[in-house]
């Protein structure tokens, strides 16, 4: 044992110190950058919360409890950091319905008797169809056509992992209101890839002799 | 709900409430009778079977990009680094 590390007994007592942080940050800065980079998207902005995750941490009168390790808990210390970046965004006020049968959008997919406007049509995808690039334009210009209320809904609850509950309290909606605008959202992004990819696709064939 | 409305909801379902639910069981269990009514609606609704297919296909989409980001070997720059290392050291010091 080198001179001057702290024995192990007292590091658990003893409140997060700078120190620890600064080894926290060799050890897991990366990890975190990854986690947050992938969930926001701006290299500045995943920084900055990697940054206010350790301040928070180094802050945190509760040391990370033993049964979790010290990744986990500034994981979960980064993902309440990501859910508080998008819920202070602020974006136009949406339908705040929560039948969406009554939402304007209703009619825009399904008929005033409950039929699909435009039926599904089955996508015929490669199983490689997530490793090309082109597939990530379509889909990523997809998500950004978005309403923004129903996408900043839709990233909490599949990037984030935001459960209905937690939304309901972190963007202050019903829950019914959330549910309409999951459904909403996953009505949006469905359509618009089956008019930009897989109807494309689709066409491409019907060409075919 | 007395039986036989039950009964009459479930033969009754249309493709706008299967999909809502359909939507839903991503998100939150569902009631038995919810489950029932949808899974009947299922079997005899070929377009309501597709737009589930597309459903598992956006959260797998969603799931695979995130942990390819995950894994990806993208770091933290330097400069980043050495910018959160001195708002640690100044905080510590307060």
């Amino acid at each position: 044992m080198s001179t001057g590390e702290v024995p192990n007994r007292e590091r658990q007592v003893s409140p997060p110190q700078v120190v620890d942080a600064s080894q926290w940050l060799d050890e897991h800065g990366n990890a975190l950058y990854r986690y947050a980079r992938s969930r926001v998207g701006r290299r500045e902005l995943a920084e900055d919360l990697v940054q206010d995750t350790f301040l928070a941490a180094v802050k945190s009168r509760e040391p990370f409890r033993n049964e979790s390790t010290v990744r986990t808990w500034l994981i979960s210390i980064l993902r309440r950091k990501i859910i508080d970046h998008h819920r202070r965004q602020t974006v136009a006020a949406d339908d705040d319905r929560d039948s969406f049968r009554s939402s304007p959008d209703h009619a825009r997919f399904f008929t005033s008797d409950g039929k699909w406007q435009k039926v599904p049509v089955p996508w015929k995808a490669p199983p490689d169809v997530l490793e090309k690039g082109e597939f990530w334009i379509v889909f990523n210009a997809c998500l950004s056509k978005l309403p923004p209320p129903l996408a900043k809904t839709f990233m909490l609850r599949e990037c984030v992992g935001v459960e209905v509950d937690e939304l309901r309290e972190t963007l202050a909606l019903s829950a019914g209101n959330i549910r309409v605008q999951l459904h909403r959202a996953r009505l949006f992004l469905r359509a618009c890839l089956e008019r930009n990819w897989f109807g494309e696709e689709l066409h491409k064939r019907r060409r075919l002799p | 709900m007395n039986r036989g409305a039950r009964i009459k909801r479930i033969l009754a379902m249309r493709c706008d409430e299967a999909a809502e639910l359909l939507s839903q069981g991503n998100d939150e269990p569902l009631a038995w009778i919810e489950q029932l009514a949808l899974r009947s609606h299922l079997m005899l609704c070929r377009p309501c079977r597709r737009f589930r297919q597309q459903l598992r296909f956006l959260r797998a989409a969603m799931q695979w990009t995130l942990s390819r980001a995950e894994d990806s070997h993208a770091t933290l720059s330097g400069d980043a680094r050495l910018r959160i290392l001195r708002n640690l050291r100044e905080a510590g010091q307060k």
